[in-house]
C-alpha cells in the first residue's frame, strides 16, 4: 500500500516574497548543437528547478532521440546525425531518425515521443513568457517548451 | 484537502513557481491509499485554490516584501519578521454583507458583495521537534487586503494583524477535515457582516449551492466559532442578530 499526502490549500498556494523568488534567476543555456533549442530549453528548465539536475542537453537528447551517442561529441561539432529539429510528426524527424523495431508510429500529440509510445498528458505551467510543460515518462521527468523547435 | 499520490511527477499548480513552494507544515498528514477510487472517478478536490489575477498576486508579494523586516513605529509582526522567511498564501476574496441586505435576502450569494482579494502572510519558523531535529512551520502573522486603483493596478489596502488572521487559517484547516468538504469542490471566501460583528469563512460549493460557513472568533457570540453551518442557517442567525441591532438602534432614529 502506498501513501497519500494530504496538502492543505494554504500550503499549496504559498508563495515567497524574497527578491530571489520575485525575480527568479533563470539561466537560458545556449543550444549545444544546431536545432537543439528543445534540448537547451529542457535542460535550462530542469536546472532551474534542480541545480543538481542530470538532464543536460545531450542526456535529454539521448532520451528523446533514443540514442546513446549524443554526449560523445563536443558542443558545436558540426554536421552530426542528431542535429535535428524536434517537431512532432515532422518529416525531418520521421525520415532521419531510426525507428525502433516493432515500434508503432506515434499518434499522440503530447510532444515528441520517439518510438510511438503513448504518453501521459504533460503537466504545464505558464512561465514569465511562455508555457512550460513537464512530461512524465517512465520514472523520469523532464521539462521543455510545449512547441518544440528552434 | 487534496490528496497527492507521492510520486516523482512535478506538480505545476497554476500561478505557482515551484522554487517558492517550500516545505510543508506540520499539519501535513500521510494516509494510506484507499484502494477504491473516489465515487466520481476523479481526485477529491475539497477546497480549491482561488484563481486571482496574476497582477494582484505580484502586487501582494511586492507590497509585503517591501514591508517585511522594515522598522516602523509602532512595530508590527511583519516589521519584526525575517524578510527571507515571509510568504503569502491562501488568496481569497472578501465578501461584504450589508445590513440592508440581511433584512431582505434569503440567499447569501445574492446578498453579498464580493470585492477585494485578501492574502494570508506567513512567517516560516524553525521548530524543534526532537533532540536533534527541527522542522519548518508556517505561522500566520498578518493578512493583506489588496485594492484596485483607478489605474487598474493593485495596491495594499489593509494590513491586518488581528485575531481573524490566525482564525482564518484555523477555519480552513478545520474545514478541510470535514467529510462534506472533502467530497465537494469549494472555493473559500471571507464574508464580513460589519453590522453584527461577524466574520466567517465562506465555502462556496462550485457545483451546487450547498455552501458552508465557519464563523471566525472573536465574532458575535451568537455564532459558535468554527461550527460548520449551511448558508441558510448562517443567514437565519445573522438575520436575528441584525434585528437586535436594529432594535438597539431604534431610539436614535427618533430624532430630536
Amino acid at each position: 500500500m502506498g501513501e497519500l499526502e494530504e496538502v492543505s490549500v494554504i500550503d499549496r498556494t504559498r508563495l515567497g516574497t524574497t527578491t530571489e523568488t520575485l525575480n527568479p534567476n533563470f539561466i537560458m543555456q545556449p543550444q549545444c548543437h544546431s536545432y537543439w533549442c528543445w534540448a537547451a530549453v529542457t535542460s535550462s528548465v530542469s536546472g532551474f528547478y534542480d541545480e543538481t539536475s542530470a538532464f543536460t542537453q545531450c542526456r535529454t537528447a539521448n532520451i528523446e532521440l533514443e540514442r546513446q551517442d549524443c554526449c560523445d561529441f563536443d558542443c558545436g561539432t558540426p554536421n552530426l546525425e542528431f542535429d535535428v529539429m524536434h517537431v512532432l510528426g515532422s518529416p525531418l524527424k520521421s525520415s532521419r531518425l531510426p525507428r525502433p523495431i516493432g515500434a508503432r508510429r506515434s499518434s499522440d500529440t503530447n510532444g515528441g515521443a520517439a518510438g510511438g509510445q503513448r504518453r501521459p498528458a504533460p503537466l504545464c505551467s505558464h512561465g514569465l513568457v511562455r508555457r512550460w510543460c513537464a512530461f512524465p515518462r517512465d520514472r523520469w521527468i523532464y521539462a521543455g517548451h510545449r512547441q518544440f523547435g528552434p | 484537502m487534496v490528496q497527492h499520490q507521492r510520486s516523482n511527477m512535478i506538480d505545476f499548480a497554476p500561478s505557482i513557481r515551484m522554487p517558492t513552494v517550500l516545505g510543508r507544515t506540520p499539519t501535513t498528514r500521510r494516509l494510506p491509499i484507499s484502494t477504491s477510487p473516489p465515487p466520481n472517478g476523479e481526485d477529491q478536490m475539497a477546497i480549491l485554490p482561488s484563481d486571482p489575477p496574476a497582477a494582484v498576486v505580484e502586487a501582494a508579494r511586492r507590497e509585503v516584501a517591501s514591508r517585511a523586516g522594515k522598522s516602523k513605529i509602532p512595530p508590527s509582526k511583519l516589521s519584526r519578521a525575517d524578510p527571507n522567511a515571509i510568504f503569502i498564501s491562501m488568496p481569497h476574496r472578501i465578501a461584504h454583507l450589508p445590513l440592508d441586505s440581511i433584512r431582505s435576502t434569503i440567499s447569501l450569494r445574492a446578498a453579498a458583495t464580493i470585492g477585494n482579494w485578501r492574502f494570508l502572510i506567513d512567517e516560516k519558523k524553525r521548530r524543534e521537534v526532537a533532540s536533534n531535529d527541527a522542522q519548518d512551520e508556517f505561522v500566520p502573522i498578518a493578512a493583506a487586503t489588496m485594492v484596485i486603483t483607478a489605474a487598474q493596478t493593485y495596491e495594499l489596502g489593509e494590513l491586518n494583524e488581528g485575531p481573524f488572521v490566525a482564525a482564518t487559517e484555523e477555519a480552513v484547516r478545520r474545514a478541510e477535515m470535514l467529510p462534506e468538504v472533502q467530497k465537494g469542490r469549494f472555493e473559500a471566501l471571507l464574508v464580513i457582516v460589519p453590522a453584527v460583528y461577524v466574520v466567517a469563512l465562506w465555502l462556496q460549493e462550485r457545483d451546487s449551492d450547498a455552501d458552508l460557513l465557519l464563523t471566525l472568533p472573536p465574532s458575535n457570540p451568537g455564532l459558535v466559532p468554527y461550527q460548520p453551518m449551511t448558508s441558510t442557517a448562517f443567514l437565519n442567525i445573522v438575520h436575528k442578530l441584525a434585528q437586535k441591532v436594529e432594535g438597539d438602534r431604534a431610539p436614535s432614529f427618533r430624532g430630536p
